[in-house]
């Protein structure tokens, strides 16, 4: 499987581009941080790339094949999206909402069957919240709703999985437990995932590769280690860092401390 | 309703029956009153071997008057819930009802219009459909802004396209003779089932239970179209497409509910908050629950429109005095953000 967009440009008028010539490529079992100061067209990239935005130039191809070619049942039993976690105004449980990730397996006029309900159980499985089943999303902390969340992608079975900023509203505890989860569906079901994140420290520990906007429309893509360096951070965030490891109980961490503002 | 499969076949089972039994009740009461079992003795015995056999009186005030009314309330009563539970799912507005999308005001007007020029039930029906439509649509369109529409938004819109089109009806009512067709408009817009007829019936129905059939036919995919517009998406749903079939649905079921028995109003929201209150959110759930029990709502209160006083009080009068007090509750519960 391979993801790649190729040379994408989009803008709403042509005189403040919002993302030029972007390319980026990634595969099975790939992690993709994309990173960049606010305002940069993170969130744009993600919608460009899976196609709810148009594309002004250049393309995103699945397995060589433009993804406006598609059909859209097809490409969202390949692709999932986890938007962000915000409040919603029906109070699905959470088995309800992680079913509604089965859609594209479900035709028009039918309910969900057997197998349907088996796979959002799996899904929930995967990822620790079979718990939370009966639970009212509205009544859930952000941390369990990103979980809910995620499990509704996973239980497309997609092969790509989108997550528009996982961790940027959750507390220490649970950064960590999404971040694990989508380091381990990558290392042990291959599923390749491509997320939005305001933490470098957070793209070195989980993603191979980086994309960094630098709010001018340009990009980098490379591998994390190599992109997140100084220069670059300062280039596009406007902020002097310190990157460095430190071991801890003989396991190496990374570290980005911002230092100043240039 | 995740709960045991035994609560589960027992909630199912009284939503099945409860409006069976309500209209065998309610088909008895009045001025001429029957008991439960001589109204289902004319009802079986009228079906089964025609007229003949039984006391003419009792077939004729069951069988020929309060027959259709009482179908009419049944079906305009599921009709106008369900309508008003689609609209909230895909416009993932608590609020969103025909009345506050202005598809009640705009069908009113086109049924009015053709009122004024036709009297013919399938030219009002027709009319009542394409102006209905056609208000939904400007409200959908004002309310969006970048492609997103909010609650606020959309309620504000509602509110314009409501009263453009109630003035266009007043305009209506102005210009109508004051003889013959003012009093026959006035007292349609105020909600009455008195005038029905199985004639009546046999142009009307057909649209609604069309109406109704597709709703819960597409029952579970109103779920998915209550996210947000790139969640559904993302699900693989045809947004556009999928959204336009259930709002032609749903504007085909309150045009023709209007055409039979005037604004009757409230329906649309009391009954599918009350469903989700009983079942949870769940539309393959809150879709059959708001049917079963928008037909029970709209029988009761035309019932008692009929029988509480010796003149008739038009129904709109009593499903407002129901319904403004529980709107009023929702908003001050919910502040209108989450239900």
């Amino acid at each position: 499987m391979t993801f790649e967009v190729e040379n994408g440009s989009f803008y709403y008028s042509s005189d403040r581009v919002v993302l030029r010539k972007v390319a980026f490529s990634v595969g099975e079992g790939d992690v993709l941080a994309v990173l960049g100061p606010n305002g940069a067209g993170k969130t744009t990239l993600l919608r460009c790339m899976m196609g709810m935005l148009p594309w002004r130039e250049g393309r995103s191809r699945l397995d060589g094949v433009d993804l406006r070619t598609i059909p859209i049942r097809e490409l969202w039993q390949s692709v999932a999206y986890v938007p962000q976690a915000k409040g919603m105004f029906f109070s699905y449980t959470a088995e309800e909402m992680v079913l509604m990730g089965r859609n594209a397996h479900i035709r028009i006029v039918s309910q969900p069957s057997k197998k349907d309900y088996e796979a959002a159980r799996n899904a929930m499985e995967t990822i620790g919240i079979s718990h939370l089943a009966a639970k009212p999303c509205c009544c859930m902390s952000g941390g369990e709703l990103q979980m809910v969340l995620i499990a509704r992608a996973l239980a497309a079975e997609p092969r790509i999985l989108v997550l528009d900023e996982p961790e940027s509203n959750l507390d220490y505890k649970n950064q960590l437990i999404v971040l694990d989860v989508v380091r381990r569906l990558a290392s042990e079901k291959g599923i390749c995932s491509i997320f939005n994140t305001h933490y470098p420290a957070h793209a070195l520990r989980i993603s191979g590769k980086a994309l960094l906007l630098d709010g001018r429309g340009n990009c980098r893509f490379g591998a994390s280690a190599a992109i997140i360096n100084r220069e670059n951070m300062r280039s596009s965030f406007s902020v002097d860092v310190h990157i460095g490891k430190i071991d801890i109980e003989s396991n190496p961490y990374d570290l980005v401390m911002p230092l100043r503002v240039v | 309703m995740t709960g045991k499969p035994f609560f589960r076949v027992l909630a199912i089972g009284g939503l099945v029956v409860l409006p069976l039994i309500v209209g065998l009740f309610c088909i008895g009461v009045g001025r001429y009153s029957l008991t439960l079992g001589e109204s289902f003795q004319v009802l079986i015995k009228g079906a089964l071997f025609g007229r003949d056999g039984l006391d003419p009186q009792n077939y004729s005030v069951i069988v020929n008057i309060r027959l259709p009314r009482v179908l009419l309330a049944l079906l305009s009563g599921a009709g106008l819930a369900v309508s008003g539970a689609a609209f909230q799912a895909i416009f993932t507005n608590p609020l969103a009802t025909p009345d506050t999308l202005g598809v009640a005001a705009g069908a009113s007007f086109g049924a009015v219009l053709a009122l004024l020029a036709w009297e013919n039930l399938l030219w009002i029906q027709a009319m009542a459909l394409a102006v209905g439509l056609a208000a939904v649509l400007l409200t959908y369109w004002i309310s969006r802004r970048k492609g997103q529409s909010s609650v606020l938004m959309m309620i504000l819109s509602g509110v314009v396209v409501s009263s453009m089109f109630q003035a266009f009806v007043s305009l209506v009512k102005y210009m109508a003779d004051p003889e013959d067709k003012l009093p026959a408009i006035t007292y349609w817009l105020m909600g009455s089932l008195s005038s029905v007829t199985f004639r009546n019936l046999m142009v009307g129905a057909p649209f609604i239970l069309v109406g109704l059939a597709v709703i819960y036919a597409m029952r579970w995919k109103l779920n998915v179209l209550s996210l947000t517009e790139d969640e559904a998406r993302s699900m693989g749903v045809s947004v556009k497409a999928l959204r336009l079939v259930i709002v032609t649905a749903a504007t085909m079921i309150t045009a023709s509910a209007i055409s039979m028995c005037g604004q009757v109003g409230w329906i649309g929201l009391l009954v599918p908050h009350i469903s989700r209150m009983l079942f949870g959110s769940n539309n393959r759930y809150v879709v059959p629950a708001s049917m079963s029990l928008g037909a029970v709502f709209l029988l009761v209160i035309d019932t008692a429109a009929r029988s509480a006083t010796a003149a008739e009080i038009p129904v709109s009068i009593l499903t407002a005095t129901v319904g403004a007090p529980f709107f009023i509750f929702l908003l001050k519960k919910t502040g209108g953000n989450q239900l």
